[in-house]
């Protein structure tokens, strides 16, 4: 028999469930009186000297080999650590990226250079990456990107621009997605660019989003020079780098822990003793949070294994994003209040998370695209 | 053996089995009422129905975790027999040291009022089961009776019952059983290890395997019509409309095979309620949509008795409300979470493990 989806029950090691009393001491110490507004943003929450703390007990990239600053680690033990500090709320932003996707791809794609030039600053908590995928004019479209790369004596000229870059400008390095050559294909003729930040040429400008916050940029380069060097895996590789890159970015514990904060706030709203509509709510919120969860540790252990599940990871995502948008519109049904900006803890969770959930199911790939890549999968033709 | 070996075997042969044996005929027949014995006895015979016993009593003392596959089948193929709930009594009666009879077993609750009585030497149960899967059939019943303020495990004997027949929504026989001073075959006090409620809870994590195995062969049953059916001049999976519904139905049918085969993992090793309440609430969520999205891209030709859709999109609507709707489930679970508090719903999440 074959079942029509591969998520095999995975347990959790108990060399990775040793890390999670530390690390629930370590943020038990460190976001004390933390704003429950800071653990609403979470990832989306900016704190370098928080991620150096993190860097210093071992906990940023953890299942690097030793010899690049890593500690070795199994990818379930890394779990362990990233949904502790999501269920927290910790400000992880500004090693999110490069803990989470920068790293892996340069340690599976870079050269042995570029791998011990920047995964053991990453380890040290000194270094941040963003990416630079979508263009203004390719979202989902992604692979009509135009962003241009071409050749001098001594590396590249790139000119174009990126959008929708978090943390862009508090960043060091961006890996880009840059057309190198023109293929039959549009997959075709892309290639990957670790590019310095700081490089002549290059214009960050914050993009203001719907709260009112820039939490994302807009990048320009122009005429931006690119040493030979610094070309992440094979030129024209990019699509396939890319693909693989995008499971490590849909299937972890953000896709379904975003509203993590304000649900265990809604639960002391509702109290001890709430009424049978809203224990079913609660009740229905953990039981998808527990389900989920399986299903992410089940990939992490297949990404683990070397496989690549893709296809999985667009499950995770479409159900973990679907599930931490409801969650505020849930809280609106349970809980009379007309929240307001310098109302409670939960007025305010409630405040922005209403506001940013919609960006749940659009960052790291639209619904729509996710759906589409788990019909793909099921052999619709 | 070790437990995945037992496991694979169980998973081979049972869909080879089923796939063979469930022909439109024995749905049929089913759903006039009748007991399909002689698949009974296939499946009885092949190991199946007592698996969970120990060997002294005909099984293998399989876990949960080796059995996931055969509930899981049994709603793949839609199996109008009382083989999941006889692997339930099995398992109940052999863990609370209960000397398991020959014959068909079953499961049911009781109903309130229910109450046993001493006479003689021996037990008499005054009350009613209802809703008892093929009542009409099964030989004994496995029921939970809290008399004197002593919760115990209740095997009755049918015979000694009046039957009142009555199906569910996919015609399956929920049969009503009424017992007047009846004898009572064998009691136990409720073992200490046993969920608070373990008629419905063990009902409710076979039912959702059950359902996880009717959505999956859903899934197939849809993408092969959105690839076979032509309109507008090409296959209608083509349009992305049908698409989207499909990776709906696909995701949903995924989570609820995860969430029993967790709950099933959690129950080996004796720790069925949380999970079991979690994979009763997904599946029920998503029962109900599945059919409908199954509905939707099957148009009229999925309406028609002829198509066997609707023996998998009733069994859907029938399982979810029974042994708990996910309404039930999760007001349950909401209740038990909020009574714990907001910082404690975390650690509840995480410490709901299966070991390494």
């Amino acid at each position: 028999m074959a079942y029509q989806h591969n998520f095999p029950l995975c347990p959790l090691p108990a060399d990775a469930e040793t890390l999670r009393q530390p690390i629930r001491e370590f943020l038990y110490a460190e976001l004390r009186g933390q704003p429950r507004l800071v653990a609403a943003k979470s990832w989306m929450a900016y704190d370098s000297e928080f991620t150096r703390k993190l860097a210093e007990r071992g906990w940023i990239g953890m299942t690097w080999p030793k010899r690049y600053g890593g500690g070795e680690h199994s990818a379930l033990a890394r779990y362990v650590i990233v949904e502790e500090l999501l269920a927290a709320g910790a400000p992880v932003l500004a090693h999110w990226i490069a803990d989470r996707q920068s790293g892996p791809l340069i340690l599976r794609f870079g050269n042995e250079e570029q791998r011990q030039y920047f995964l053991p600053a990453i380890c040290r908590g000194e270094m941040f990456f963003c990416i630079g995928m979508s263009e203004p004019d390719s979202g989902s479209d992604l692979a009509s990107i135009r962003t241009r790369g071409t050749r001098t004596a001594e590396g590249w000229r790139i000119n174009g621009a990126k959008v929708w870059t978090t943390n862009a400008h508090r960043c060091h390095y961006m890996i880009a997605l840059v057309r190198t050559g023109d293929g039959s294909e549009k997959h075709q003729g892309l290639s990957q660019f670790l590019i310095d930040l700081k490089a002549p040429g290059i214009v960050i400008r914050p993009i203001q989003d719907l709260t009112g916050e820039s939490s994302f940029n807009e990048v320009v380069f122009q005429d931006v020079l690119v040493p030979a060097t610094r070309l992440v895996g094979e030129e024209g590789n990019g699509w396939a780098q890319v693909v693989a890159e995008l499971a490590l970015e849909r299937s972890g514990p953000e896709r379904f822990l975003s509203c993590m904060a304000l649900f265990t706030e809604l639960i002391d709203r509702l109290g001890p003793q709430p009424d049978a509509r809203a224990a079913s709510v609660i009740g229905s919120v953990v039981s998808r949070t527990v389900v989920y969860r399986q299903m992410s540790v089940s990939v992490a252990a297949q990404l683990q294994r070397g496989d690549n599940p893709a296809t999985e990871a667009a499950y995770v995502k479409d159900l973990g994003t679907t599930l931490e948008q409801e969650i505020p519109e849930l809280a609106h049904t349970l809980i009379e209040c007309a929240p307001t900006l310098s109302g409670s803890d939960y007025e305010q969770l409630l405040t922005y998370l209403t506001q940013f959930a919609p960006s749940f199911s659009l960052r790291g790939g639209t619904r729509e695209i996710v759906r589409g890549i788990i019909a793909r999968g099921l052999g619709v033709r | 053996m070790s437990t995945t070996e037992v496991r694979a075997l169980f998973e081979d042969s049972i869909h080879r089995i089923l796939g063979d044996q469930v022909t439109p005929a024995v749905l049929r027949n089913a759903e006039a009422g009748e007991w399909q014995a002689q698949l009974f006895g296939v499946l009885d015979q092949a190991g199946f129905a007592r698996a969970m016993a120990s060997e002294e009593f005909g099984g293998v003392g399989a876990s949960w975790s080796d059995v996931f596959p055969i509930v899981f089948a049994c709603g793949r193929h839609a199996l109008p027999l009382a083989l999941p709930e006889s692997l339930a009594a099995c398992w109940m009666l052999d863990n609370s040291g209960m000397q398991i009879p020959d014959g068909t077993l079953g499961i049911a609750q009781a109903s309130s009022g229910t109450a046993l009585s001493r006479q003689g030497g021996g037990w008499r149960l005054q009350g009613t089961l209802s809703g008892t899967p093929w009542g009409r059939a099964v030989d004994f019943v496995l029921t939970h009776v809290r008399h004197d303020g002593v919760d115990r495990l209740v095997l009755l004997n049918r015979e000694a019952a009046i039957v009142i027949p009555d199906q569910n929504i996919a015609r399956e026989a929920r049969d009503r059983l009424e017992f007047n001073n009846a004898e009572v075959y064998a009691l136990v006090p409720m073992p200490d290890a046993f969920p608070f409620d373990p008629i419905q809870t063990y009902g409710a994590l076979v039912r959702s395997a059950q359902i996880a195995g009717a959505m999956d062969r859903i899934v197939n049953l849809c993408v092969q019509y959105a690839n076979d059916r032509i309109q507008f001049g090409k296959p209608i999976g083509k349009f992305q409309a049908i698409q989207q519904q499909l990776a709906v139905l696909a995701a949903d049918a995924a989570s609820v095979t995860t969430a029993a085969e967790f709950a099933f993992a959690m129950a080996a090793q004796g720790e069925p309620a949380f999970a079991t309440a979690c994979a009763k609430i997904r599946a029920g969520e998503a029962a109900g949509k599945a059919a409908a999205i199954a509905h939707a891209v099957h148009g009229a030709i999925g309406f028609t008795y002829e198509h066997t859709l609707h023996y998998l999109t009733r069994r859907l609507w029938s399982w979810r409300s029974e042994f708990g709707t996910h309404a039930y489930w999760a007001d349950k679970l909401g209740r038990e979470v909020c009574a714990a508090g907001g910082a404690q719903v975390w650690p509840l999440i995480t410490r709901t493990q299966i070991k390494d």
